[in-house]
């Protein structure tokens, strides 16, 4: 036998993250001689947070009594942890500095129990409710918000949104075009994932055994692996969205896709996961508000998540999928520095089947108040195309500086 | 939904693509023997280029085309410069090819309505093995699992094993060409010897089996039977290169091999006792034991081979009575799930999975995952070709790399409803806790990865 040549064809490792991630994927970059950064038209941003954020734990209802009882020492403020202060009701998590700074400038305005009108607890149907902008699940397969992009008339010919972070998600589909960016490394299997895969070799042990010894060699204590010179995967997503939105003839639309939120387990550590990716989304709204400079001030973004979480913490430090949870509104747009919706209240009797909270806004409605007050989709085409059948919704008006 | 139509689809094809269950469902068995007679080409193989064409590949012949294109320049330095952009115009050329070649086949096993056949295609391209770890074979071996293999599986066992045995892939490959009779015209001028590696090979590999009861003095006759059998080097900037009887390397005389004469007969020589190696008991047995192993379980069960073994002898190695053999097992319907999914296997059943929702896009891609899981294109390790059992597929370091793959595809893929496609491809062999994961993962990227991630997937 001969001694085996190496190949010509090898690629190390690197390369084939790089070769599997797709970089630029659908969408060109607009020619850079457009350089004059066109700061007029209004820009609309939307971050789904995917997994199911704990709103109680993001937006801490500081003035109310029975959050301390409930969460005990794991009540922000009164508990271990300290919060940022907003008003005298609400705080905000430790580690949404920038939003807390935000806040301070009136470019934030916080909702406190918002969900979309599904009532069950599966990610996925709920997603697709929140995505498709109808009430009920697979209602449609487009979303709101390709909807809305397709009535704010026809582009100057290029995509009129772009979606950063993953393929087209719902939210975004449909027939107005829409383009897609990733960012070129994509992180490892995160920890959440393989506690999960762990689950299903639960009746396997030789891929039991596999598994546990791919933990041990490759140690991931580290949900969210650096990309590229210690930049985060979420402040890059927000860095090219930032980039597509003020390029002259660019889209005025763009959504952020941000998986990570489903914290069923230890959740309140200030070095845990949450209070990792609560930092990074922050951290990459700061991006974002850099990036778009001058653009910033025409700007509302607008963070929800499909459901929030029980308000009492279960048996392993975390939380169980609930009903409704916090929606965040920012923008240098924003008519901000204030709370919108109702506080349903902790009480046993205010909450939602015993155990959530209760929702007092539909999402809905923020949906359409910014579409219709930020983005001048007139009323009707809201009410008939973007959101039918959602006159029990009607939008929140007054969010943005008109 | 039948779950015979299920395990069909696994076990014996290459995981459900659209549609298929439904057409399976009626009569598993049928529909996976009907696969074994109707032969397309298929779609995704053609244009890529036959043995003559993928000959000019070779190193020396197109390095050769490549220098004649280069302005020569006097002296050393400018020399050695020539030299290195003749390499790496080569790696470019090969690295091509063998991208485009890679990506055909791999096509042609994802689009597949025969994915039993694409299995079997495999299986016996796995047994008579050529590796592109020698740079001879690399830019043949495409061309090779096309005309040795793949139009030789409705024939019988021994005429596959000499259209193998002809082709320049295995002669290069197991060292063959430069195998030269010691009494024949060119080992008298020259001093040459003979090569034993493609004697022992077929021997060991290919027919009888390591313990199929030959001895030394077996493999160095059967080595010079098969001296001659070479690779017109001449006819190959032509495009018309190929097997050529070498008449000056053949050892002449006759020659005794497992016990039997054979008379000089030149070429004919090594064909006679390829024929009677076919006919062995010993290669009946072997070859049984190695389809129970791929289609069944990692240890066979001793029924299994034994029926095999026995459609084999009785048929004399007639392979579609063989392939209908196997579907016929009762042990391969009895327990699904005992075989664990190579690499390969695994990026062929993901990406019928995703049917134009996402998967690889193109021979880079498909090249570089790959190598990250360990089962690199064309490269088999050994003439012994892949191991099929779980033990060499499966470890801490593979899974991981699994797994990275499996992140990568689920992020840029475009499945919302992961656990009603589970439901689709998998039916009542979704373990209920299963279900449940995938029920609670918290978006379609996640549920599609612990879908790609779950036995069920990783077995068939």
């Amino acid at each position: 036998m001969t001694s085996p040549v190496s190949s010509p064809i090898v690629l190390s490792r690197r390369q084939f993250m790089l070769r599997l991630a797709g970089g630029a994927a659908t969408l060109t970059l607009w020619p850079s001689w457009a350089a004059t950064p066109d700061a007029d038209r209004a820009r609309f941003v939307l971050v789904i947070l995917r997994g199911g954020l704990d709103g109680l734990h993001v937006l801490p209802p500081l003035g109310d009594p029975d959050y301390a009882r409930i969460r005990g020492k794991n009540a922000l403020g009164s508990g271990d942890v300290d919060a940022l202060k907003l008003d005298g009701a609400f705080g905000l998590h430790p580690a949404l500095t920038g939003m807390h700074g935000l806040w301070k400038k009136n470019q934030l305005l916080v909702v406190p129990a918002v969900a979309s009108p599904y009532r069950e607890r599966s990610h996925f149907d709920a997603q697709d409710v929140l995505e498709n902008g109808q009430a009920r699940v697979n209602e449609s397969a487009d979303g709101w918000l390709n909807r809305a992009t397709a009535a704010l008339g026809p582009g100057t010919g290029g995509d009129q949104a772009i979606a950063v972070g993953s393929q087209v998600p719902l939210v975004l589909r449909g027939a107005a075009p829409v383009g897609t960016w990733s960012p070129s490394l994509l992180p490892l299997p995160n920890q959440d994932f393989l506690i999960r895969v762990a689950g299903l070799y639960h009746a396997d042990p030789a891929m039991a055994d596999a598994l546990a010894d791919a933990r041990r060699i490759n140690a991931v204590a580290d949900t969210d692996a650096p990309v590229a010179k210690g930049v985060r995967p979420t402040i890059a997503l927000a860095q090219a969205a930032a980039r597509f939105l003020v390029e002259k003839n660019g889209p005025s639309v763009a959504v952020l896709d941000v998986s990570g939120w489903d914290s069923h387990s230890s959740q309140f550590s200030p070095k845990g996961g949450l209070t990792r990716n609560l930092g990074q989304l922050d951290a990459a709204m700061t991006a974002l508000r850099e990036g778009l400079g001058t653009a910033w001030s025409r700007t509302a973004v607008l963070v929800v998540t499909e459901f929030g979480r029980t308000v009492a913490v279960n048996g392993s430090n975390g939380t169980d999928h609930g009903t409704a949870s916090a929606a965040l509104v920012l923008g240098g747009a924003v008519r901000g520095g204030r709370v919108a919706g109702q506080w349903p209240g902790l009480k046993p009797g205010d909450l939602h089947e015993n155990r959530d909270l209760r929702p007092t806004t539909d999402v809905r409605a923020l949906a359409k108040g910014l579409l219709l007050d930020h983005l001048r989709i007139p009323e009707a085409a809201l009410e008939k195309a973007v959101f039918p059948d959602s006159r029990s919704a009607p939008p929140m008006r007054g969010m943005v500086a008109v | 939904m039948n779950p015979a139509a299920i395990l069909a689809v696994h076990r014996f094809g290459l995981g459900p693509a659209p549609g298929e269950l439904v057409r399976a469902a009626s009569d598993p068995r049928g529909w996976l023997v009907e696969q074994l007679s109707v032969q397309r080409s298929p779609e995704a193989l053609k244009g890529l280029p036959d043995t003559g064409g993928s000959l000019k590949f070779l190193p020396r012949v197109l390095k050769n085309e490549l220098s004649k294109e280069i302005e020569k320049k006097p002296g050393a330095k400018a020399k050695a410069a020539q030299q290195k952009k003749i390499g790496k115009s080569y790696r470019g050329l090969l690295q091509t090819h063998v991208e485009v070649e890679s990506w055909g086949r791999f096509r042609a096993a994802a689009e597949s309505r025969q994915p039993f056949h694409e299995r079997l295609v495999r299986f016996w391209s796995n047994h008579f093995t050529v590796s592109g770890l020698k740079p001879t074979v690399l830019p043949l071996a495409g061309a090779y699992e096309r005309e040795a293999i793949r139009a030789n599986l409705s024939g019988s066992f021994a005429d596959l094993l000499l259209a193998c045995t002809h082709h320049p892939a295995m002669l290069y490959y197991l060292d063959n060409d430069r195998s030269v009779g010691p009494n024949s015209r060119m080992g008298q001028r020259r001093e040459l010897g003979l090569n034993e590696n493609l004697a022992r090979e077929i021997l060991e590999l290919h027919t009888l089996g390591v313990d199929g009861g030959y001895t030394q003095e077996d493999v160095i006759a059967f080595a010079r039977t098969l001296t001659g059998w070479g690779v017109d080097a001449t006819a190959i900037e032509s495009g018309n290169g190929g097997y050529k009887f070498l008449d000056a390397q053949h050892e002449p005389g006759p020659q005794t091999v497992l016990g039997r004469r054979y008379p000089g007969a030149g070429e004919q020589q090594a064909v006679n006792v390829l024929r009677e190696l076919a006919r062995h008991p010993s290669t009946a047995r072997f070859i049984a034991t190695k389809l129970a192993r791929h289609f069944v379980a990692d240890a066979p069960p001793a029924s299994a081979v034994e029926r095999l073994a026995k459609v084999f002898r009785e048929t004399e190695g007639d392979l579609p009575s063989l392939h209908r053999a196997v579907v016929e097992l009762p042990e391969a319907w009895a327990t699904p799930g005992t075989k664990f999914r190579t690499p390969e296997e695994f990026l062929i059943g993901a990406q019928r999975l995703l049917s134009g929702r996402g998967g690889l896009t193109g021979g880079e891609e498909l090249i570089a995952a790959l190598n990250n899981l360990g089962q690199r294109s064309f490269l088999s390790p050994s003439p012994a070709g892949w191991p099929d059992e779980m033990g060499a597929w499966l470890s801490g370091d593979s899974l991981w790399k699994r797994l990275e793959t499996i992140s990568a595809l689920a992020a840029r893929a475009r499945v919302d409803q992961p656990l009603k496609l589970a439901e689709e491809a998998f039916g009542d062999r979704l373990a209920a806790s299963t279900r449940d994961i995938l029920k609670g993962a918290e978006s379609g990227a996640q549920g599609l990865a612990l879908l790609l991630a779950a036995p069920e997937f990783n077995r068939r």
